[in-house]
Parts: structure tokens; C-alpha cells; sequence
């Protein structure tokens, strides 16, 4: 006869002593470095998936801002953490490449108290269009994980799962994880790309479609809003710490401009531009203070030399010059960007490849993006 | 609140039972009126607006019951009884076809209700009482006391999205003053239906939703899914309602039955029937015993009435015209919308078919083993696959999602191959393969390795697990179990240290996805019904 009080009492005390196992061996490995109890080489000391989850990243982002060991931060998402290597940059600028995966306004606005805090001197901040482009539902999941951030780091499968990946990583040196470089550079496995370009644009492509299909539905304007309010405060607060600010629009390959055009938003992207421009210089004039500051905003997309790169097809496929995918440029031509906009002298840039906008030439740089993808899709269907 | 929710688990449920079985030790109508105190801070809690049409509800049925009771003269009866159907099927009828005032064309309709505006739990309080007006017009069972009858509807455990019970398997176990004395087994048992069940909620259904909401929400923002994604969305979808289903069932039965209240079975492995027909019943049993009792047996008594030559055929029209009346009936009930429509005639078309098959080879003579091992692996399969496709119309938004994703699953929107497979493929020469792989769109996270991973222990745990009423066979864990299942040698659950050992182990795992914001779908799809 079995007794259930027994089993009750025993069900307890496994559940005890398996939660408490459990909470221990994560808080040992403390996969996101949050505890710092022990680091132990071969075992926890490389923190390969500290990365792993946006919540992670924000959090880490805010220790490093804090260290004051770095006068360049770059912000942006995918494209700026896997084109722009802080490396680039003479010893002087002590660069970080504070970029993540789909990152956007919503998540450095996190990062405002820790950048009023620092010493940093310049930002560089690679932009694209429809950025924070989500639904509602998207960003009240967004707060969740980072209102929940602390129990979520201690107990959750998510967590379990990262604790025993980064033991493996450091026992058998795997990368399982996104190990950023010191500098917080991500160097993109090329193989994975190299073997079919042709199916991963078009994968891109497709997400891209969708995104622009979502502009239709969503309250584009209101996203506007919220993405300028952070330009506005990124010019104030550049003001008052004489802090430099370069905004650039990212070399996303031709075939995104042209998705663009053939879902008819391309009056929706000149917008946008236009706003961001107006955006950074009024708010400037506005200001009061007379520090001399740099506020700039390039554009290095449209039609030029780097981003109407051919794309290989699957029965001709060679490797691409410029580009991972569509909407990922390499290494080398985030230097470009780094040379265009700093001048160092250290690398040849094509003429055609970026432009600083003013209110002057803005009106003239769009009318000329328009005609000539208009002009290539005309050739194209010539042809 | 819901079942798996930490607030159910660590408050309202150890205070439940608490105030439950104290008041229990000092008399049955205590623990009784605090049951009822309960249920409608359970409801109130889920659905404020909505307590008072509970409440009014229950005291409308309950009033027009005693007439029932009162009255000898059948000719008052029947319009009492009438008058009741009317009520409750009004109101039904009034909240659902809310979303027919949206309908523009038949091709672009919207629900755009929110799901707050049905009452929750609406459609089974409403048959349930329903039923219990029939029955007391038919004589089966006899009037209660109000606390017992609003017990009988409002019991919280089933009162949202059922079992839908009968007043004859609940009332005589709420007049049993041995329900109100706490017993160990019955909430050993309990728990132990409970954490079954919300870890199928918790690992199982919101895995299965990431695959299925990606691809459909693809869909549903102008993506074309290949055949690999539409038949993977459908199977993602299909396996989320069923773990959805499947879970707040075994989670009702578990919570009941630490109240020490036996709840009938009502999910039982539908994956596994050896027939379309058996698989329906399978799927939602109480909602089709429902059906079955109320609609299709007098609709059936009233079609044999018909005038046709042959008997055969006569008794063939009947159950064909009952049945198709009855699915389809089932798919309103989710919904007045088109695709429940569509799903209850798709599903009715489907059941028909099989039978009226299976009439004609018995008719002419062909020699079909029904038992065949073969024969019931193709039925199920074929079943399987009818459910995937009926499956979009149930989670698609509008006809032109049905459109694209019942094209896609029969690749007239193309074939994505793995670029690895260009080499021996490649030389077919066809606009509709390409290889840029199996997920182009990008529709799933991770691609085919992220739909493995979230998708391998659901299919574990359905085809090659014992159910949960399975593991617990020995304890009759629900009313019809007996009945419905049958013993499994394989692996019995039993209160010792070794189970003891996998529960926490279960439970833990539980606790540890619930933390997991990625698993973060926690709506159950039926509360929309």
C-alpha cells in the first residue's frame, strides 16, 4: 500500500533540492556575467552567450558605457555589429561597436542615463529606414523581458540552456555563441554564406517585403515620432558634453531601395530622410550652446559603386565583394563609411559612395536616388 | 486568471482549498458556499464586465427549471422549455454573430471584435444549461437546491472552457458530504493531472505556437509560404491547439479533483483514433457526447421518419444528414465566421465521405479487414492530414490567407529545396523548384533546425507517450475513463519515490519555461469560444 502523504513529502523536498541545484549551477556559471562569483578558466571564464538575448545585451552594453575605457561608441543593429570594426579607428578614439542584432531606438534609449554619464566623445549611429518598425505587440514583449530581467537571468530554460553552452564553449572551445571581439566587433562566419548567395537574398528579400508591407499597416508616423524624439535628445546631449555625432544611413544593398519603389513607399523612405534631416538641424539651431560640435548625417545608400554589387545566382555563384546579404555589408566597406565620414586618409573610398546631407542638398540627393533606380529598373526591363 | 498563471498556482488555489476543506470539517454548505464564492472571483477575475450575465444566467435557468419542475401539463412544459432554449441560444447567438456586422464581402471579412467582448466561457455555460432544461423537461433528472445548480454551472474548473458537464455526473458528487473532507489521494492525483497538464501548456503548445504564429503572421503580412512552410505552419498549428486543448482539459480535471470533484475526460489522444469519425469524438468528447445526445439523436429520430424505399437507405440519409449537422453545427460554435463555417462543413464533408465509403464497400461486397494494422495506419494518417488542412481555416484571418496557405500546401506557390540538393536536382527544369532553401521566407526562427527543436517533444509526447489519463488508469483520474481507455502496461504511474522524483523533475522544467519570456504565449485559443 503506498502512502501518498510519503509521496507528497518526498515530491517536496526533490523539487527543493532540484530547484536549488539547478539555481546554484547557473548562478556559478552566471552565463550573462551578472553575479561574478567565481571565474573559473575552461569552464566559465569566456562569456560566449552573454550576447545571446537583447535583455543581455542591454545590460552589458550599460556596464561597458560605464567603464569610460572607450571615447567612440558605434550604435546601430545587425549591419553596424558586423561592419563596422572599431579597429579601424586610430589608437586615439578608443572605439566600441556597441551594436546588436535588430537593435533600434527603443533599445538605446535604455543606454541614455549611462551616456550622459560618460566621458564618451563620439557617436556613430547607423540608421535605416523603418527602424523600430514593430507592431504593438512586439514592444509590450520587448518591455516584458526587460521588466522581468532579473528572475529571468536566475531561473528559465533559456537560461539552463546558456549555462550549459557556455561550459561546453570553454571546455571544448566551441562557439555556440555570439562572442563579440574585445572591441564588441562580431565577425560573421563567412562559410555558412559563401555557399548560396542566391538563397539568402532571397530569404532577405522576403523579410525585407514583408516589413514594407507592414508600413502600410501600422502607424508608421507615430514610430517616426518616437525614433526623432531620441535624435532630438542625441543633438541636445551632444551639446551639452560637446559631444560629435555622425548618423548614417546604411549601405543596404540596391535591391532593398528597389523593394522600396515597387511596394510604392518610396515617398514613405524620402519622408523619413527628410524628417531625420530637418529632425538634427533645427533642433541644433535651437540650441543655445556654443560648444563646436559635430552633428552629421550621411547617406550611403541609393545607387553607387559599392551597393549595385552583381548577386551571384545559384548556377553561377561567386563570392561577393561588398556584401554578406542584401542587407549586410562587409568589413571592408564599413572602413569606407569610418574613412568617408573621418577622413583618415588610410583608404581609397569611391566618389559616389556617401554623401553628408544639409538642407541644401537633401531635396537634389533624393530626386537623383529616385531617377536613377528608376533608371536601372528601365534598362533592366529593356534588357 | 489562468490555470498556469503563478497567481492561480500560489494564491488563489492554496486558499481555495484551504477555505474549502476547513469550512468542509464543520459542515457541507459552508465549503459549498465558499466553492461558489470561488468560482465567481475566478470568473470576475477573467472576465469583470461579465459576472452579472453569469449570475443572471444561472438565477434565469435555475427560475425557469422550476417551472419546469411545477408544471405536469406537457403543453407549458414545452413552451417553457422552448422559451429557455431561446434565452440561452440568444444570448450565444447575440455575442457570436457580433463579428457578422463586419462581414463586407465574402472574400474580405474581418473579426475585428476584441476577444473581451464574448463573455468568457459563454458557449459552455450556455449548453450546459441548456442541457439541463432538456433533461428536466425529458424527466431524467429532477430539480436541485440553487447552491447546487449554480455549482453545477458555475463550478470554476470547468467553467470557462469546459468540460462540458452533465447535471447528473457533478450534483450527486456535490451531495456527497465525503467531497468535502480533504483526502490525500484525491489531491495527489490531482496534482498530478495538473502539472501534466500545464507543462503540456508550458513546453508543449507555446513551442508549437513560435512555428505556427511565425508562419502565419507571415502570411498574414503579404509573405507566400512555400509547400514546406504551409504544411510545417498547419502541423505547428494543429499540434498547438491540441497540446492548447488538451492541457486546460487535464489542468480543469486536476484542479476539480483536488476539490475532490470528478470531471468527465475530454481529450483523448485523437492522433491515435483508427477513423475520422472516432477522431472527432476524440477531440473535444463532452462537446460532441453534447451534440450527440441533444442534436444528432432526435434529429436522427426524426429523419428515419421519412418516407424512403429502402431501409439501408433511410437509415444512411439520416446519420449522413445528422452528422453533416452536427459538424458544422460544431464549427459555428466556435465562431460566426466564414472559416468556422468552412471548417465545420470542411470537417463534416470529410466524416460523411468516410462513412457513406465505408457503406458502399460493405454494399458491394468488397472485402475490407476494418481492423486491418494497415488500414487503421492509413485512416489515421488520412485524418491527421484532413485536420492540417481544416486546421488553417480555424487559425487563418481571412479568406485570402485560406487561399494562400491551402495553395502553398498543394506547391502551386513553389518548392524551396536546400541549395545542397541543387547538385542532384538541379537539372529539373521547373518554375516552381528552387533551392533557396526549405525556409525562403524566414518565417521560423532558426529555419528547419529551430523547427525540430521546438517541434520534436510535442511529437514525442503524442506519438509515442501514453496519455495522462493512461498513466493514472488505476486512479480513475476522470468519469469515463473506464470506459474510454484502456489499461497501459507500459508505464503506470504510482505514488512512490521514483514518480515522486519525475513529478518534481516535470514540474521544474515546467517553472523553468514558464520564466522563458520566448514561451510567452500563454492565451489559450479555446478562450476565445
Amino acid at each position: 500500500m503506498y502512502n501518498y502523504k510519503t509521496y507528497i513529502k518526498n515530491y517536496f523536498l526533490y523539487l527543493l533540492i532540484l530547484f536549488i541545484l539547478l539555481m546554484s549551477f547557473v548562478l556559478l556559471v552566471d552565463p550573462y556575467c551578472e553575479f561574478n562569483i567565481v571565474s573559473i578558466d575552461r569552464f566559465n571564464k569566456i562569456k560566449t552567450r552573454q550576447y545571446s538575448d537583447k535583455s543581455n545585451w542591454i545590460k552589458a552594453t550599460k556596464k561597458i558605457i560605464l567603464t569610460n575605457k572607450y571615447e567612440t561608441i558605434f550604435l546601430g543593429s545587425s549591419r553596424v555589429l558586423k561592419g563596422l570594426n572599431p579597429d579601424f579607428l586610430p589608437e586615439s578614439y578608443k572605439g566600441y561597436n556597441a551594436a546588436y542584432s535588430s537593435a533600434n531606438f527603443y533599445d538605446f534609449e535604455n543606454f541614455k542615463k549611462e551616456i550622459e554619464k560618460s566621458n564618451i566623445k563620439r557617436i556613430v549611429w547607423g540608421i535605416d529606414f523603418c527602424d523600430g518598425c514593430l507592431d504593438d505587440s512586439v514592444k509590450s514583449h520587448r518591455n516584458n523581458i526587460l521588466s522581468g530581467l532579473q528572475l529571468e537571468s536566475i531561473i528559465s530554460s533559456q537560461t539552463l540552456y546558456d549555462s550549459i553552452v557556455t561550459i561546453l564553449d570553454n571546455l571544448f572551445l566551441l562557439k555556440h555563441g555570439i562572442l563579440k571581439d574585445n572591441n564588441g566587433f562580431l565577425v560573421t562566419k563567412e562559410k555558412k554564406y559563401e555557399n548560396n548567395y542566391a538563397a539568402i537574398f532571397n530569404n532577405v528579400e522576403n523579410g525585407f517585403k514583408r516589413k514594407i508591407h507592414r508600413i502600410k499597416r501600422i502607424d508608421y508616423y507615430l514610430t517616426l515620432q518616437r525614433e526623432f524624439s531620441f535624435v532630438e535628445w542625441l543633438v541636445r546631449i551632444s551639446k551639452e558634453k560637446n559631444m560629435d555625432i555622425y548618423i548614417y544611413i546604411s549601405p543596404v544593398h540596391i535591391n532593398l531601395l528597389n523593394i522600396i519603389i515597387d511596394g510604392y513607399q518610396f515617398e514613405t523612405y524620402k519622408s523619413w530622410v527628410e524628417l531625420l534631416s530637418k529632425t538634427i538641424y533645427e533642433t541644433d539651431l535651437h540650441q543655445n550652446n556654443k560648444n563646436d560640435n559635430v552633428f552629421e548625417l550621411w547617406d550611403f545608400s541609393g545607387y553607387n559603386s559599392i551597393t549595385k554589387e552583381a548577386i551571384p545566382t545559384i548556377k553561377n555563384n561567386f563570392p561577393m565583394k561588398w556584401y554578406i546579404d542584401p542587407s549586410h555589408y562587409r568589413e571592408t566597406v564599413g572602413n569606407m563609411i569610418l574613412e568617408k565620414i573621418f577622413d583618415f586618409g588610410k583608404l581609397e573610398v569611391p566618389l559616389d559612395f556617401g554623401v553628408k546631407l544639409n538642407p541644401n542638398n537633401i531635396n537634389r540627393h533624393l530626386e537623383l536616388m529616385y531617377l536613377s533606380a528608376e533608371g536601372a529598373q528601365n534598362s533592366v526591363s529593356a534588357l | 486568471m489562468l490555470f498556469h498563471s503563478i497567481t492561480f498556482i500560489c494564491i488563489f488555489l492554496p486558499i481555495g482549498l484551504a477555505g474549502y476543506y476547513f469550512l468542509g470539517s464543520k459542515g457541507n454548505a459552508g465549503a459549498r458556499w465558499w466553492l461558489l464564492l470561488t468560482s465567481c472571483l475566478f470568473y470576475f477575475l477573467g472576465s469583470r464586465a461579465n459576472l452579472f450575465l453569469l449570475l443572471l444566467s444561472i438565477c434565469l435557468n435555475f427560475i425557469l427549471g422550476s417551472f419546469l419542475e411545477k408544471y405536469s401539463d406537457q403543453k407549458y412544459r414545452k413552451i417553457i422549455l422552448i422559451i429557455g432554449i431561446v434565452i440561452n441560444l440568444g444570448i450565444l447567438i447575440f455575442y457570436k454573430s457580433f463579428s457578422l456586422f463586419e462581414l463586407t464581402s465574402v472574400t474580405n471579412y474581418k473579426t475585428v471584435f476584441t476577444d473581451s467582448f464574448v463573455p468568457l466561457g459563454l458557449s459552455f455555460f450556455s449548453l450546459q444549461q441548456v442541457a439541463y432544461l432538456i433533461d428536466l423537461y425529458r424527466k431524467n433528472i429532477f430539480k436541485e437546491s440553487f447552491l447546487n445548480y449554480a455549482l453545477f454551472v458555475g463550478f470554476f474548473p470547468q467553467l470557462i472552457a469546459g468540460p462540458i458537464v452533465r447535471f447528473q455526473e457533478i450534483v450527486p458528487q456535490l451531495k456527497n458530504p465525503q467531497t468535502y473532507v480533504f483526502r490525500y489521494d484525491n489531491f495527489v492525483i490531482g496534482s498530478t493531472i495538473f502539472i501534466l497538464g500545464a507543462s503540456k501548456k508550458i513546453i508543449c503548445a507555446n513551442r508549437a505556437g513560435i512555428v505556427a504564429n511565425g508562419i502565419f503572421n507571415g502570411v498574414s503580412q503579404g509573405a507566400i509560404p512555400t509547400l514546406v512552410e504551409a504544411w510545417i505552419g498547419a502541423f505547428a498549428f494543429t499540434l498547438q491547439l491540441y497540446f492548447d486543448f488538451s492541457s486546460y482539459s487535464d489542468m480543469a480535471v486536476g484542479v476539480a479533483r483536488m476539490f475532490g470533484i470528478r470531471l468527465p475526460i475530454n481529450f483523448n489522444s485523437p492522433f491515435r483514433a483508427r477513423g475520422v469519425m472516432e477522431g472527432f469524438t476524440r477531440w473535444h468528447i463532452t462537446l460532441y457526447r453534447y451534440f450527440s445526445d441533444y442534436l444528432v439523436r432526435p434529429l436522427f429520430s426524426l429523419l428515419i421518419k421519412i418516407p424512403l424505399q429502402k431501409k439501408i437507405a433511410k437509415t444512411r440519409f439520416a446519420v449522413s444528414i445528422s452528422t453533416f449537422a452536427m459538424l458544422v453545427l460544431s464549427g459555428l460554435w466556435h465562431g460566426f465566421s466564414f472559416n468556422f463555417f468552412l471548417w465545420g462543413v470542411l470537417n463534416a464533408i470529410v466524416a460523411v465521405g468516410f462513412y457513406l465509403w465505408k457503406e458502399y464497400t460493405r454494399g458491394t461486397g468488397i472485402k475490407i479487414n476494418p481492423s486491418h494494422p494497415l488500414l487503421a495506419r492509413v485512416k489515421s494518417c488520412l485524418f491527421i492530414a484532413g485536420l492540417l488542412c481544416i486546421g488553417v481555416c480555424f487559425k487563418a484571418q481571412s479568406v485570402e490567407e485560406i487561399r494562400t496557405i491551402i495553395l502553398s500546401m498543394m506547391g502551386v506557390n513553389g518548392i524551396s529545396l536546400s541549395p545542397k540538393l541543387y547538385d542532384s536536382l538541379g537539372a529539373i527544369n521547373s518554375t516552381l523548384i528552387s533551392f533557396d532553401g526549405f525556409f525562403p521566407n524566414g518565417l521560423v526562427p532558426g529555419g528547419l533546425n529551430g523547427c525540430v527543436r521546438l517541434l520534436i517533444i510535442p511529437i514525442v509526447i503524442i506519438f509515442f507517450m501514453p496519455n495522462v489519463y493512461e498513466f493514472l488508469y488505476h486512479y480513475g483520474p476522470a468519469l469515463g475513463t473506464e470506459r474510454l481507455l484502456k489499461l497501459n502496461k507500459k508505464i503506470n504511474w504510482i505514488p512512490n519515490k521514483t514518480w515522486a522524483f519525475f513529478m518534481a523533475l516535470v514540474s521544474i522544467m515546467t517553472i523553468f519555461y514558464s520564466f522563458n519570456s520566448a514561451y510567452s504565449i500563454s492565451i489559450f485559443e479555446y478562450f476565445r469560444f
